[in-house]
Formats: C-alpha cells, sequence, structure tokens
C-alpha cells in the first residue's frame, strides 16, 4: 500500500467540491438574479450517491465504518481475528449482492427505457455509477479483512490515522501506513 | 419468524463488530429474501429500490454540506479564537463550554430540524474547542450528541411535520407551539448536569491557571467567527437560505476566513479538507442508506396488526401502554431516525392512540421526546455517531456519558410535557420513566441482554401465521401517497375492505400510505411494481410519467377545464379501453379510475391573476416534467420534491408555492405552512388508478380477478363522490382559514391557457398524440352541448 490517493477518494472530493460550487452557484444566482437552477437538483442527488459510495470505499479500506467495538477490540487474538474476518466478508457479501441487485435494476430501466424525474434523461446514466461502486467497497472491504488477518500484531478498530486532521502538515492525503500507525494506537 | 430472525441477525452482527450499516443491510435483505421467497429474486430487489431512496433526497444535502462547514471550520482558526473570547467573557471555568455548546445546539436546532446536521454544525465547532480547553473526547461527543437531540423537539422541525401528514388532528403550527417549550427546557436540563459533571470532574481544569484573555482585542478577533452564526442563522430566518444554502454559504465564508482572514488554511490544505468531509459523511449516509432496507423489511414484515392487538389485549391500561411504548420508542430511536420511525410505526400507533383516547399533539410530542433521547443513547444513537466521528472516539467508549445525560434529562422532560398538559396520568411516567432510561447507564453487555429480551418477547407474542394457500401471497402491498385521511387513501382503503370482504380473506391486500415502500419516493412507485416490491397501485400516473410517460396524457394543462369534461372523458369506452391498453403495455392490469382532484395553485407571496405574477417564484411540482415545464413557461422556478420533503421547504421558506387539489391542501394544513394565496384555476385533474401487477394478476383464479376488478370499480365511484363532495365546498373552508382564494374569471382562464399553450403541445406529441386528440375532440364535444 502506498500513501498515494485512491481513486475513490478522488472521486469523494470531486464530488463535494461539485456539490459545493453547484449549491453556491445557485444562492449566488438566485440572489443576484431571482432565479435558480432547479434542475441542478436531480445532479446534486446524484452526487450525494456517488459521494456517499465513493466515501464508503474509502473507508471499508480502512475498515472505519461505524461499529460496536466492546467485542471486536477485546478478548483474544483469536477472537478479534475471527470477528475482523466476519466483518469482511459480511461487507465484501454485502455489497456484491447489492451490486447485483443494482445491476438488475439497471437492467429494468434500460429495458423500460425509464427517465429521470427532472432533466428527462435517460436514468441508467444516473444507476450506471452505482455497481462499481458498490464492487469497491466490497473489494476494499475484503482487502482491509485480508490485511487484518495477516497483520502482527491486530490492529484496532475505529483509528483512522490517514483521516485524522493533523494541524501540523501531514498531508499528501496517504491512506497508507494504517497498520502500523493503528497498532501503536491508545486503546 | 422472519421478524425474529431479522432482529436476532441484526443484533448478533452489531455486536459481532460488522459494520452497523452492513448489519442492517444484511440483516434486512435476508429477512426480506425469508419472507418472499416465492418472488421473483426473492423479492430483494426491494433492497437497491430503498437503499438508494434512503439517501438520494434533496434536502439531505444539508448533512454533507454541514460537515464540510465543520471541516472547514475546524481549521480556519475561528474556534480557537471563539474560545478564547468565551474565556474572556465567562472567565476560565470548568463546564462553560459545554454550556456553550448546547446553547448553540438548540438554536441551530431553531433552524435546521435536522439532528445528524446539527451534531456535525455544533460538533464541528465545539468538540475541537472542547479537546483544546481538556475535555474528554468522549464527554465532549456525549454533550454534543444529546445537545443536537434538541433540535427534532425545536421548530421547524422536519419530525413534527411528518408525523403531522400521517396523523389527522394535530396540526404542524399546534405540534410546533407543543414542541417549543419541552425543548427549551431538555436543553437547560442537559446544561445543568453538564456544567455540574465537568466541574466535579474538573473536566477543562487545564485551562484554570491561565490569565484571563482580554475582552476587546479578544472580541475583535473572534467577530469573523461570531458573525457565522448570524449569517447562518440570520440568512434562513429572513429566508434568504434554505439550510443546505446556508451551509454552503458559511463553506464560502469560512474558506474566505481561513485563507483570507487569519490565513490559517492554505490551498494544498483544501484537498485534505474536502476528503474529511466526504468520508465523514459517507460513513453517516451509509448507515442512512442501508438502514432504509432494513426500514423496509420491518414495514412489510407484519409486525404492525398483531401486535396492535396484542399490545390492547395486555391490558395495561392507558398509562401502562405509554410506558410501554416510551421504552419501545427509545430503543428503536437508538437505531432508527426519527422521520423513518414515524413513517415506519404510525401505523402502529396510530390506533392505539384512538384506542386509549389520547391526545395527538400530546401523543406526537412525547413520541418525539423519546425518540430525541434514543438519538443521542448509545449503540446506534445517529447524532451521537456524528459527534464520534467528528471527536473521533468510539461510540462505545461514550456510553456512561451520555446514557447519564439522558437519564437526568428525561425525567424533566417528562414532567415538563406533564405539567404543560397538566395531566395527571402523565405525571406517573416520569417516576417510572429515569428507572426505565437508567437501564441504558449499564454496560454494553447489559443492554445486549435486554436487546435479545426484546426479540424474545417479540417472538412470543406474535402470533404464527398460516401460509394455507400456496399460490396466494399471505398480503398483497399497496402503495398509495397519502394515508386514508385524504380522498386519494381513502379510495385505496375501500377497496381493500371490499376485496377482502368479497373474496372472504383470500386476498388480502394492506395499504402503506406515504409511499412508504420506496422510502416516500413517490415517482418510484411504478418502477417498484415492476421489480415485484409494490403488488397493488393506487396512484395518480402523473407520479410515473419519468417511468411511463404516456399514461400521464390526463394531466396536460387545461385540457379538461371541468367535471362535466372529465366524466366525458371516462365514461367514453373506446378512449379508456386504449388507454388500458397503455397500462397493460407498461406491465400492470388496469383496474379501474377514480380521481386526485383538480390541482390549484397556492403560494406564500402574491396573488396569482395572470400568467406573470407566477415570474421568480420557486414551486414545487409533483415527478412530472410536463407540470415543470409549464412553470418554467409562465416563468416560475419548478422544484422537484417528493410531499414529505415539500412540506419543510415550504415551512422554511425555500420554496414559495405548490400546486394541489385543495382537498389536499385542507387535510394536509398547508396553511400552515405560509401560503396565503390560492387560485382555482383547474389546471388539470389526474385519475386515480387501481391497478395490479399483471404477474400476481395472473395467479389469480377467474372468478377472484373479476371480484377485484368489481371491488376496484366500486371504491372508484365511491372515492369520486367524496372528491366532489369536498371540491364543492373547499373553495368556503380554505377561505375560512384566512387564504385568499381567487376564482379566475374567463378571460383569465384564456390567458392562463394560452400561457400554457407550448408544454401543452410539446408534452402531447412527447406522450400519445393520438390519445390526447382524442381527449380534445370528447371535451370539444361539451363544450359545444
Amino acid at each position: 500500500m502506498k500513501s498515494r490517493p485512491k481513486i475513490e477518494e478522488w472521486i469523494g472530493v470531486a464530488c463535494m467540491a461539485v456539490l459545493t460550487i453547484i449549491t453556491l452557484g445557485n444562492v449566488l444566482t438566485r440572489y443576484f438574479s431571482d432565479e435558480s437552477f432547479a434542475w441542478t437538483e436531480e445532479i446534486s442527488v446524484f452526487l450525494i450517491v456517488v459521494m456517499t459510495l465513493a466515501g464508503a470505499a474509502g473507508v471499508a479500506g480502512r475498515d472505519g465504518h461505524i461499529r460496536i467495538e466492546y467485542f471486536y477490540d477485546g478478548g483474544s487474538v483469536a477472537r478479534r481475528r475471527a470477528l475482523r474476518l466476519l466483518a469482511a466478508a459480511s461487507t465484501a457479501l454485502v455489497f456484491v449482492v447489492l451490486a447485483v441487485l443494482f445491476g438488475a435494476t439497471l437492467a429494468g430501466e434500460i429495458r423500460w427505457n425509464e427517465t429521470s424525474m427532472g432533466l428527462g434523461v435517460p436514468r441508467w446514466w444516473f444507476t450506471i455509477a452505482i455497481p462499481p461502486l458498490c464492487l469497491a467497497i466490497a473489494l476494499r472491504a475484503a482487502w482491509a479483512g485480508w490485511l487484518a488477518w495477516r497483520a502482527h500484531p491486530l490492529p484496532l478498530a475505529g483509528d483512522e490515522p490517514s483521516s485524522q486532521p493533523s494541524p501540523a502538515g501531514g498531508r499528501g492525503g496517504g491512506s497508507g501506513a494504517e497498520a502500523d500507525e493503528r497498532a501503536d494506537a491508545p486503546r | 419468524m422472519t421478524g425474529v430472525l431479522l432482529v436476532v441477525l441484526f443484533v448478533g452482527l452489531m455486536l459481532a463488530g460488522v459494520p452497523i450499516a452492513v448489519a442492517l443491510g444484511l440483516g434486512g435483505m435476508v429477512a426480506i429474501g425469508a419472507a418472499n421467497a416465492d418472488s421473483p429474486w426473492w423479492g430483494l430487489l426491494a433492497a437497491p429500490q430503498n437503499m438508494h431512496a434512503s439517501i438520494a433526497k434533496y434536502p439531505l444535502l444539508a448533512l454533507p454540506m454541514f460537515v464540510l462547514v465543520g471541516s472547514i471550520f475546524d481549521r480556519s482558526g475561528v474556534a480557537r479564537r471563539m474560545v478564547t473570547f468565551a474565556e474572556a467573557c465567562v472567565g476560565r471555568a470548568p463546564g462553560t463550554l459545554p454550556a456553550v455548546a448546547i446553547l448553540v445546539a438548540m438554536v441551530l436546532g431553531g433552524i435546521s430540524g435536522s439532528g445528524p446536521a446539527n451534531a456535525a454544525a455544533v460538533g464541528g465547532v465545539m468538540i475541537a474547542a472542547m479537546s483544546k480547553a481538556g475535555y474528554p473526547a468522549a464527554f465532549s461527543a456525549s454533550i454534543v450528541g444529546a445537545a443536537a437531540a434538541t433540535d427534532i423537539l425545536i421548530p421547524p422541525s422536519i419530525a413534527f411535520i411528518v408525523y403531522s401528514v400521517n396523523v389527522p388532528g394535530a396540526s404542524v403550527p399546534a405540534l410546533f407551539a407543543a414542541g417549543m417549550v419541552p425543548g427549551i427546557l431538555a436543553g437547560v436540563a442537559l446544561i445543568v448536569p453538564a456544567v455540574l459533571v465537568s466541574r466535579q470532574h474538573g473536566f477543562g481544569e487545564a485551562e484554570r491557571g491561565l490569565p484571563r484573555p482580554p475582552f476587546w482585542r479578544s472580541l475583535g478577533e473572534a467577530a469573523w467567527g461570531l458573525a457565522a452564526p448570524v449569517l447562518i442563522l440570520g440568512g434562513m430566518r429572513v429566508g434568504w437560505f434554505t439550510p443546505t444554502e446556508a451551509a454552503v454559504v458559511a463553506v464560502a465564508y469560512g474558506l474566505f476566513i481561513g485563507m483570507a482572514v487569519h490565513r490559517s488554511i492554505g490551498w494544498r490544505d483544501l484537498y485534505s479538507i474536502f476528503r474529511e468531509a466526504s468520508e465523514v459523511s459517507a460513513v453517516i449516509m451509509l448507515v442512512l442508506a442501508l438502514a432504509g432496507i432494513f426500514a423496509y423489511s420491518v414495514n412489510t414484515l407484519e409486525f404492525a396488526d398483531p401486535l396492535v392487538a396484542w399490545v390492547k389485549n395486555l391490558g395495561l391500561g392507558s398509562i401502562g401502554t405509554l410506558i410501554l411504548l416510551f421504552v419501545v420508542m427509545t430503543v428503536l430511536g437508538m437505531v432508527l431516525d426519527g422521520v423513518s420511525i414515524f413513517l415506519v410505526f404510525l401505523p402502529l400507533l396510530y390506533p392505539l392512540m384512538i384506542a386509549f383516547n389520547w391526545d395527538p399533539v400530546w401523543f406526537g410530542v412525547l413520541l418525539t421526546m423519546k425518540i430525541a433521547i434514543g438519538q443521542f443513547t448509545p449503540p446506534m444513537a445517529v447524532n451521537l455517531m456524528v459527534a464520534c466521528r467528528i471527536a473521533k472516539v468510539r461510540i462505545d467508549e461514550t456510553i456512561p456519558g451520555s446514557a447519564g445525560s439522558s437519564c437526568r434529562s428525561s425525567p424533566r422532560r417528562s414532567s415538563s410535557s406533564s405539567f404543560r398538559k397538566s395531566r395527571s396520568g402523565c405525571r406517573d411516567t416520569w417516576a417510572t420513566d429515569p428507572a426505565l432510561q437508567g437501564a441504558f447507564a449499564m454496560t454494553t453487555r447489559r443492554v445486549v441482554l435486554h436487546s435479545l429480551g426484546a426479540a424474545a418477547a417479540a417472538a412470543l407474542g406474535l402470533p404464527r401465521f398460516a401460509y394455507a394457500q400456496s399460490a396466494y401471497k399471505a398480503e398483497y402491498r399497496m402503495s398509495t401517497v397519502v394515508p386514508p385521511a385524504f380522498a386519494w387513501g381513502k379510495g385505496g382503503e375501500i377497496f381493500l375492505t371490499l376485496v377482502k370482504e368479497r373474496t372472504n380473506g383470500r386476498i388480502n391486500i394492506k395499504q402503506y400510505p406515504g409511499a412508504s415502500l420506496v422510502q416516500g419516493q413517490q415517482d418510484r412507485e411504478f418502477s417498484a411494481m415492476r421489480q415485484g416490491v409494490i403488488d397493488v397501485l393506487c396512484g395518480a400516473p402523473i407520479n410515473w410519467t419519468s417511468t411511463v410517460p404516456q399514461l400521464g396524457i390526463f394531466t396536460l394543462p387545461f385540457l379538461m377545464p371541468d367535471h362535466k369534461a372529465w366524466d366525458a372523458v371516462m365514461g367514453n369506452e373506446s378512449l379508456m379501453k386504449d388507454y388500458f391498453e397503455l397500462v397493460r403495455k407498461a406491465g400492470a392490469e388496469p383496474l379501474a379510475v377514480g380521481e386526485t382532484g383538480y390541482r390549484q395553485i397556492s403560494n406564500s407571496k402574491r396573488p396569482l391573476i395572470k400568467p406573470d405574477d407566477l415570474k421568480g417564484l420557486k414551486v414545487r411540482v409533483v415527478g412530472s416534467p410536463i407540470y415543470g415545464e409549464i412553470m418554467t413557461s409562465m416563468g416560475a422556478n419548478p422544484t422537484f420534491m417528493s410531499f414529505a420533503d415539500a412540506q419543510p421547504a415550504l415551512a422554511s421558506g425555500a420554496i414559495d408555492g405548490q400546486e394541489n387539489p385543495l382537498e389536499v391542501f385542507l387535510a394536509a394544513k398547508i396553511h400552515t405552512l405560509g401560503q396565503k394565496y390560492v387560485t382555482k384555476w383547474n389546471y388539470s385533474n389526474d385519475i386515480l388508478l387501481f391497478a395490479i401487477a399483471a404477474p400476481l394478476w395472473a395467479t389469480w383464479t377467474p372468478t377472484d380477478q373479476k371480484i377485484v376488478r368489481e371491488a376496484a370499480i366500486d371504491a372508484a365511484k365511491q372515492q369520486v363522490l367524496l372528491v366532489r363532495k369536498l371540491f364543492a365546498e373547499d373553495v368556503e373552508r380554505v377561505s375560512a382559514l384566512g387564504v385568499a382564494v381567487h376564482v379566475p374569471t374567463a378571460p383569465e382562464m384564456d390567458a392562463w391557457q394560452i400561457a400554457a399553450r407550448r408544454p401543452y403541445a410539446r408534452y402531447k406529441a412527447q406522450t400519445e398524440p393520438r390519445l390526447v386528440t382524442k381527449v380534445e375532440e370528447i371535451v370539444a364535444k361539451t363544450r359545444k352541448a
């Protein structure tokens, strides 16, 4: 794992930035011209969904999703290892299944020529982004599970070194070096 | 049994440390699969549908935006200066910052109406400041999570608006007025223990020895930051922007301060700020997304009816039942957000409320309080999660703190409400309630035992279901956009009652109002029906025009200007035969046609006499491009949103107007959302189509098909009569509410029609021109006669 930014991280940042720009643009145009671009709402909603899934993939890669850590980080090494495997396997399973189901939804939308509510464009233009992102979450989770399985000492959950805002600098957006830092993190 | 499976699986996975979003999704999907083993795809296509619908909501944009505001203010150097100023004001003593945090959360709660977004906004600013002042991160997170929970009590509150739509007799202003005092008392009830606990444990003690900063200089430095809340709050109060827009203005302002004034943010920091905000938002919204799947499975698992009967037969009496509900609501509040709880559980609670003769407003406020407590009680406290993400502590570390504050605040909450309403029955609740709340001050281990106990209780209480007939499903799901309090929902209710009676219970249809099978996204109903998520439709094709545009022919503006024309069109057999053929091609068996009522426009700004008056107004329209184009052609800005989303948007002034039948205007109390002017222009009267999913229809015997069709025709007749009766008296009733109703004269009507001509022609070409021409001919004949 290198500390260069991952693709889903870029997608998440781009979505957030575009959302900000669109919304700000809407406020400004409405304030100055008494008009607004209602049609942008559909794009904003799409970006929210993409940002959620892309961001979730990034976090899944660090095993950083919200969970109850009471048992996850307690008990014997064997138990913790087993729970990590269970978590990774469940996450991967859920999102692989969701990717397939979204694929089926996508197929239906193409078959029935469904169009979007606001812009009237084919709905599948939006939906097609979802299955790959679901697969990305599944892959990142599986990868994180595999790393945790092999890691010595076992990392703890909830420690997210790369998302910690370090006022001292430490940019570079890296996601790497989790395992080592996490192991040192205080309980 | 499936219900038990769902609960056990969900609780088990969650305890094992599986991410909560995944536990919700997996539990939900397994339960859906088990309950729909005979459906195509095991009924699982409901999962993507509900997952997408839970987060594909425009008002939800406020959440990532406020998270971003937090990330920016976090590094803009404003927090430090504000703390300095606060220290200059009150001195450096333990307990002052938590009090400030709670007050800010309450003030924000008066604006946003969204608990998690509030937690993000306050947490982003205050948690950093509190940790700098030496408060333990877990304590800070608990304070912010608990403080933000007052949000759903303090108006404007989305939860109250949703409650009002679903419960007849609870008006929005009454709920707002009733929620205000308990909300403020809850905030005060949090401040007192927060200060005391801080003093007792010496939190924030680290700063005591430092000198008190000079007042004027710190005020000058903090002024930039202090102006931010004025900008956000003031801007929203005056109606400049929606919460989302206010957030984005705050983003711009925060970046300006950080980059230009305090110079604490460089260009290179932007990437990491945006990344952090996108990931923090993603973590929360992933839970919301997969909770949609969970909510759907709870909603469809037939928990409701037997449970209502069971609770009534417990013999607990009014007070006992109320206490039981409070426990259940608090636990639910820990798992789901308030609006989902209302959407999912009101069908269960409403019959109980009637049975025990509870005041709907009083009951609504009490329920909301319990949900508020649940929102910051682990393990699944939405607000607390947000705060924990920001504070970077684990959620279970906060258990002593937050459970403690829920203990301390609840007696005051309950006593305040009982005092306000001066109902003797309620006073008993406060004696028992703290004890119940206190249960959560235990360790996680014991919370677990309780959850398992609840699951076991559910298992014992639910009667077993016999699936005698394998070909027929035990229950068919019907979606309506509004509950039976409206003529539309009533039509659906009449239909299912008739079907049940006449088939001797062979066909058992259940109504899901609020389009709750698709998370309230009414425009998704038709595609959900194609996927087997919805079995029976009782809805307006206007909502489905993005799925099947040709069905929307009756919604063309001013196509059928009065009931005489409407009746002539619907009575034309050859036309309706052609139309039904279109429905069949789209994948549904059409049964009968009722009416949704003539749609009239209302707004908060001015009387609408001529098309020019619409210029610049932001009008909510239903999910169809045609209504949007009509508004655009008259110079208005159309906004597409669901009914549930539209109400808070109208209340906050984010949008100016809406269009609906006046019956809906009355039943949904839309005049309480600032709508002062109505124009009765009869511009569209869509049909109410009763239809069954085609694959399902084929499984029924010809006898049953006939019975169902006749039941639909009879239900439609009754529904039309009801609509007509309400239509005849609506002007009088709306005027009585102090709303100015304008009935256009003939020349004015011509002007409206001319203004709508361009979208009319365009839309006619896009749908089924042949059928529209036919309708035009039929209408023309009625004009001559």
